[in-house]
């Protein structure tokens, strides 16, 4: 029974418990998948929100914050899924951004590349360009309005690579396509009171839409950290 | 078999550092590297922990390693040596080595070479306040080495190996001697204790028993090269060139452009198994001035090595008092000067480098390239109370340690989750009572009254504070006048859902990072 004895060597106590391992390993070890199918891994409390239940390579990813706060720790969370399965990331732009945020994360620093300032008006679309030729998800913070026409050639550059573009949008400089939009509509700090308690959590309304199987937009909740 | 005559400088990372002539010892990463005279008779040991040194000498004053500082200054004295021939090769700081048949022959005779070497040499390191230089001179490089080391007062610094007697004079010396100390400790522990006893066992038994490191010492302990000799034919080319359109002064540009070279010069021999062992770096200047250098390693030269080489010497040859070049390089060429079979690193099934880390090195020197060297940087925890002390960023490229005091505890730190945006400086703010008084921290690190609203200055409107936690002092490094600093941190919640991190700081409040 050469069909059954994978499971039986992974779970010899029980079957049932098993198969979902042996199915994860299977999907690690597959030698061909679909063009569909080419994800980076999400942290699980994302997994659900996600249409595609991961972060589809070549795709454009807008964060975006204008009605609330929040948005750089969820920014750093679609990073955090791709980091820890060993992926490389990098962050240009975010002059800003805590770093120490990202490890909190679960962002392997040792695999982290830091651009914080991208240079002037023509050598951002280079460097970022360089990103995604060797880095699989690359989170951009733009610092002035982008132009529909550098939106477009930017998103052509990640997509032809397979490389996930995160676009963290804090004043709407990112005109362009995304093939995913999180609005940030609402978030709320528990823990913390008038002089007692800290901060500990925070709840987000996420509003998700996009393209395909997104194009209804969705709303979800979600707690970071979990 | 080839005559070579070695200089060496004791305690040179001391001398570098202009720590001589007291109880002084270099550290990395806790242990001591090297250490001066006067710490050894009082019981410093190399590899010791810093705290097993102190106890063995209180006075001792420490420096940290930086093999950068070691070269410029070593430059001084490659430079007096290279008077005598210019085929001189720089093992280490330190330590410099020169074929000894030719300049004996034309400077009288191998002691007559020695003394005036020395006396040129010492001339340099005085003036350095270092102590006066070794030399040793034998059949090989290694054993030559061996002899600088050996050439105590008592033979006034010059230990001359006579031609063809250099394996009898090993013959006494203790296996610990080889430089390999697994090795080393095994012979011991077989009953082997003299160089004389491992040369005299069979070759071929040693190769299949302690493997290539083993024949490896074993050919040192015979007396014989470094490395086998004539081993295949080296590939045509072994030189790489490029010169720079427009001079440049900068090293780290020169090293960026060296890193080019260095590849290039690595995959060229590749493919014919071979590394290389011995490098020329030649740099020359818009005014024709010219530094050629030959630089030679234990272990084959990586690519990263070979700039860091070139980085050396061209900070020494730029730092020079006396012959530093008066505009900017043109020419940067590399020349494998020996080459040896490439054993190889051997790939590992977990870690090493694997394809994804050389597409990022590639993809980050184009953007280096771009950009400049400090532009892309690389992140490792270090110690600290505020997030921005926490992080430390690194430009890519440089070593990734952890500083110290990373992982111990930090009194006063902020609890995790850490604000995702920190601003490089804090944003002033105003924190008012109710009754719209400003708001301190008292002696006993306690909030003065209860904050009610912030209004960012100089103008902004008031907004409602609907929580705070803390505030957490941090008094650091009192005990220097000239970096203390008084701080005290508030987690603070707003009416808009937002959360910051504030600071307080001579009174003035800051927002130092946002809950974002």
């Amino acid at each position: 029974m050469p069909a059954t004895a994978p499971a039986e060597l992974v779970a010899p106590s029980g079957r049932a418990a098993g198969l979902p391992e042996v199915h994860r390993l299977g999907a690690k070890v597959r030698p061909t998948s679909f063009a569909g199918e080419h994800l980076l891994p999400v942290t699980p409390a994302l997994q659900e929100i996600l249409p595609a239940g991961g972060l589809q390579r070549g795709s454009t990813v807008v964060v975006d914050s204008r009605r609330s706060s929040g948005a750089t720790t969820l920014a750093l969370e679609l990073l955090a899924g791709p980091s820890v399965g060993g992926y490389w990331c990098a962050v240009g732009g975010a002059s800003e951004l805590g770093v120490l945020a990202a490890a909190e994360r679960g962002i392997d620093l040792s695999r982290l590349v830091i651009v914080p300032f991208l240079g002037g008006a023509e050598r951002w679309m280079q460097v970022l360009a360089a990103l995604f030729d060797s880095i699989d998800a690359v989170l951009f913070a733009p610092h002035a309005a982008v132009r529909p026409s550098e939106a477009r050639r930017v998103a052509a550059r990640s997509r032809d690579r397979g490389s996930v573009l995160v676009v963290l949008d804090h004043q709407g400089h990112w005109p362009g396509p995304s093939d995913l939009r999180c609005t940030v509509t609402g978030s709320q700090w528990s823990g913390l009171s008038r002089g007692h308690g800290l901060l500990t959590s925070r709840r987000y309304e996420l509003e998700v839409s996009g393209r395909g199987a997104a194009a209804r937009p969705r709303r979800a909740p979600l707690q970071l950290p979990a | 078999m080839i005559r070579t005559l070695v200089v060496w400088c004791p305690d040179w990372p001391l001398v570098a550092g202009g720590l001589a002539d007291g109880p002084s010892a270099v550290l990395r990463g806790n242990r001591v590297t090297a250490c001066s005279p006067t710490a050894r008779s009082e019981g410093v040991r190399i590899r010791q922990r810093r705290r097993e040194a102190e106890a063995a000498c209180p006075a001792l004053v420490f420096a940290g390693e930086d093999v950068g500082r070691d070269v410029r200054a070593f430059e001084a004295v490659v430079s007096a040596v290279a008077a005598f021939t210019p085929r001189v090769e720089v093992s280490r700081p330190g330590v410099c080595s020169l074929p000894a048949k030719g300049p004996a022959r034309y400077f009288g005779g191998e002691a007559s070479l020695a003394t005036q070497l020395m006396e040129a040499v010492n001339g340099t390191v005085s003036a350095l306040r270092g102590p006066p230089c070794r030399i040793g001179i034998a059949d090989s490089p290694f054993a030559a080495r061996l002899a600088a080391q050996s050439a105590g007062a008592a033979r006034r610094g010059v230990l001359i190996v006579p031609p063809g007697e250099t394996a009898a004079w090993l013959a006494d010396l203790p296996v610990g001697a080889l430089g390999r100390r697994d090795l080393a400790d095994l012979l011991n522990r077989l009953g082997i204790r003299r160089i004389g006893e491992f040369a005299a066992m069979d070759e071929g038994l040693v190769g299949g028993r302690f493997g290539a490191e083993g024949a490896e010492a074993h050919r040192l302990a015979r007396g014989l090269d470094d490395h086998a000799l004539a081993l295949s034919d080296p590939p045509p080319d072994l030189a790489v060139e490029r010169e720079l359109e427009s001079p440049v002064d900068q090293v780290d540009t020169v090293a960026f452009i060296a890193a080019g070279l260095a590849e290039e010069l690595v995959s060229r021999l590749a493919p014919h198994g071979l590394a290389c062992t011995r490098l020329l770096v030649e740099a020359a200047t818009e005014h024709a001035e010219e530094l050629s250098r030959w630089w030679r390693a234990d272990r084959p030269f990586t690519a990263r090595a070979m700039v860091d080489r070139v980085r050396w010497q061209l900070e020494g040859w730029m730092s020079s008092p006396s012959d530093a070049p008066s505009a900017g390089i043109t020419l940067v060429r590399l020349t494998a000067g020996e080459v040896v079979p490439d054993s190889g690193r051997q790939l590992g099934l977990f870690g090493g480098p694997t394809e994804a880390s050389q597409r990022v090195e590639r993809g980050i020197a184009r953007i280096q390239g771009l950009l400049g060297h400090t532009a892309v940087a690389t992140a490792v925890l270090s110690g600290g109370r505020g997030p921005t002390e926490q992080v430390c960023l690194i430009p890519w490229g440089e070593p990734r340690e952890e500083p110290a005091g990373a992982r111990h505890p930090w009194p006063g730190r902020v609890p995790s989750p850490a604000p995702a945006v920190v601003y490089a400086d804090p944003v002033s703010v105003e924190l008012l009572s109710g009754t719209g008084e400003p708001i301190g921290v008292t002696g006993r690190g306690q909030l003065s009254t209860v904050p009610e609203r912030i209004r960012r200055l100089p103008a902004g409107r008031p907004a409602e504070v609907v929580g705070w936690a803390g505030p957490w002092p941090a008094d650091e490094r009192w005990w220097d006048p000239g970096a203390h600093r008084r701080r005290a941190r508030l987690q603070l919640l707003l009416e808009d859902g937002s959360a910051h991190l504030l600071v307080l700081e001579c009174g003035h409040w800051g927002i130092e990072a946002t809950y974002d």
